[in-house]
């Protein structure tokens, strides 16, 4: 069965090594997602040096595991769910995404996440869950998604921005900044940024706010 | 939220008053803006949201040249939780219930929140936001969608709200890395003080002096500066915390409110004893200053120093403790 955590695992608890886990309380969500698909992908890559290539596979394996299941989707809002799949049923594909090990205790961030929506985007496994939830149901969602997991800056930069909740604002950043160098792509998402105080982009359509910024 | 330099007119929040209630009992309040569960709620509940706009106002936000601009504009409250990854709106509808002599409007709404989708808090806020464009005109916000005012931000913890303040930090006797060195701060969960257990037997002694005699006067004044330097390593830790994983200008700063506790309660403790004002006005400061390096170095390096002294009332336990032997 797939688990969640009782209680948020803070960055300290984890500093004291993985053995510290046994002792937190686990809840079951009465279903179970298989990940099977997810980890045979990563026995297949696991010596290749290059990880970010990968991030795209990765997160359409993630996204089809959790729509394949009878999960409720309040879990997916839930960081005690990520941090519990994350140390648990893809922990191997963490240390390797990551590079961690004893002397990398801040990377140890990357099995947990934190508060609001930066804590999503650093947790490795919603990191690679979302995305594909935004974009897979498009037309031209494999297209896109691809293109969003092929600039490190680009998935930093619109994943880890407050407006990026709104699925509307997420597809409209990912298509704006479709086939942009780093460069162009900040620059859009900077404009985004500063429009956002003075216009009400939560009720605007997805294509008035790709007007905005292409 | 970023702190915001506006270049156009726009409604002060005195303008727009923004009230949020619930039935629920196990609702209390923390300060004026913000308010809290005692135990998160298992079941879905309403929050009702109250909205009072002076309509005077719109000869401010709107040009001169356009008549009636009120039946240009829509009311809306906005939500959003970072931590839930749940944002949204409402549309305010006027309350006929209550009539105003004194040019004011008043609009009522309210949502359903089920406590199982959310986790942390909610933020809401009040706004009057134009739904018809009007021609450009220099100093105005003019085109559709454009926020003409924006209430004062109210936050409503789901998961209770946890108060820190430093007294209830536990300190304890222990070894510390450095065998010559006092004591340690361990930034565990929640951290805790650690006093060298092999420091000489008086100062052991001293500390775990319990009477409340001119020795416990000299013992709490000879603790004092490890209390500043306590908050001083807690602060560092809290705006270290709020700084984006990779360098980038573009990348957000993390708002108090999405730290771990009690670094959430300690980066809000700091940005009110830096920069006054309400609590939001002087969040917004200290985002922008951890969000910019020159900024943040400059806090870090000469502020930091002198607001943890006032944090822990340094002077006044120097005070207590002088006038003993120098009036």
């Amino acid at each position: 069965m797939t688990k969640f955590y009782e209680k948020k695992i803070s960055p300290s608890t984890l500093e004291l090594g993985f053995d510290s886990l046994g002792h937190l309380t686990e809840i079951d969500t009465k279903e179970s997602v298989d990940f099977s698909e997810f980890n045979e992908y990563f026995d297949s890559i696991k010596n290749d040096e290059s990880v970010t290539v990968h991030d795209f596979i990765f997160s359409k394996l993630i996204y089809k595991a959790i729509s394949n299941s009878k999960l409720d989707t309040k879990h997916t809002f839930d960081l005690r769910f990520w941090q519990w799949v994350c140390l648990n049923e893809i922990k191997e594909y963490c240390l390797w995404r990551w590079k961690i090990n004893a002397d990398s205790p801040k990377k140890l961030d990357r099995f947990l996440g934190s508060g609001g929506v930066t804590g999503f985007s650093k947790n490795s496994a919603s990191r690679l869950y979302f995305p594909a939830k935004g974009l897979l149901a498009e037309d031209d969602g494999e297209n896109l998604l691809e293109d969003f997991w092929a600039l490190t800056q680009k998935e930093l930069s619109i994943s880890q921005s407050t407006l990026s909740i709104n699925p509307k604002i997420f597809l409209a950043l990912v298509k704006a900044t479709k086939g942009l160098n780093t460069g162009d792509t900040n620059k859009a998402i900077v404009k985004l940024n500063l429009l956002k105080s003075n216009l009400f982009l939560d009720i605007m359509d997805e294509s008035e706010i790709l007007d905005l910024i292409s | 939220m970023a702190q915001i330099i506006r270049f156009y007119k726009h409604a002060s929040n005195e303008d727009l008053l923004l009230n949020i209630s619930t039935s629920k009992e196990e609702v209390e309040t923390v300060s004026e803006n913000i308010l809290t569960f005692t135990k998160k709620p298992s079941e879905i509940f309403s929050v009702d949201f109250d909205l009072t706009v002076n309509l005077e106002v719109f000869d401010l936000i709107a040009p001169t040249t356009e008549t009636d601009p009120e039946s240009s504009v829509g009311y809306y409250m906005s939500y959003v939780s970072d931590s839930s990854r749940q944002r949204g709106f409402v549309k305010f509808k006027e309350d006929t219930s209550k009539i105003s002599l004194t040019g004011r409007k008043h609009l009522s709404c309210s949502i359903d929140i089920d406590p199982s989708l959310y986790f942390g808090s909610i933020e809401f806020s009040g706004l009057i936001v134009r739904e018809k464009e009007f021609r450009k005109t220099k100093g105005f916000l003019t085109s559709k969608y454009s926020i003409l005012g924006t209430s004062t931000y109210k936050r409503l913890y789901i998961d209770p709200f946890e108060k820190f303040d430093g007294s209830d930090m536990d300190v304890e006797f222990g070894k510390i890395t450095r065998p010559g060195a006092l004591y340690q701060l361990q930034h565990s969960n929640p951290p805790k003080l650690i006093i060298n257990e092999d420091a000489p037997l008086s100062i052991k002694e001293m500390f775990k002096y319990k009477g409340d005699n001119v020795k416990a006067i000299l013992r709490d004044a000879l603790f004092r500066p490890i209390v500043v330097d306590v908050w001083e390593q807690l602060a560092r830790k809290a705006l270290e915390k709020m700084r984006p994983i990779e360098e980038s200008s573009d990348l957000e700063v993390l708002d108090p409110e999405n730290l771990e506790f009690p670094y959430n309660r300690v980066a809000d403790l700091v940005a009110k004893a830096c920069y006054g004002g309400s609590q939001a006005s002087a969040v917004d400061k200290l985002k922008d200053d951890v969000g910019d390096q020159k900024k943040r170095l400059k806090l870090i390096n000469e502020q930091l120093p002198l607001v943890v002294q006032e944090i822990a009332d340094l002077t006044n336990v120097y005070k207590t403790t002088s006038k003993n032997w120098w009036k």
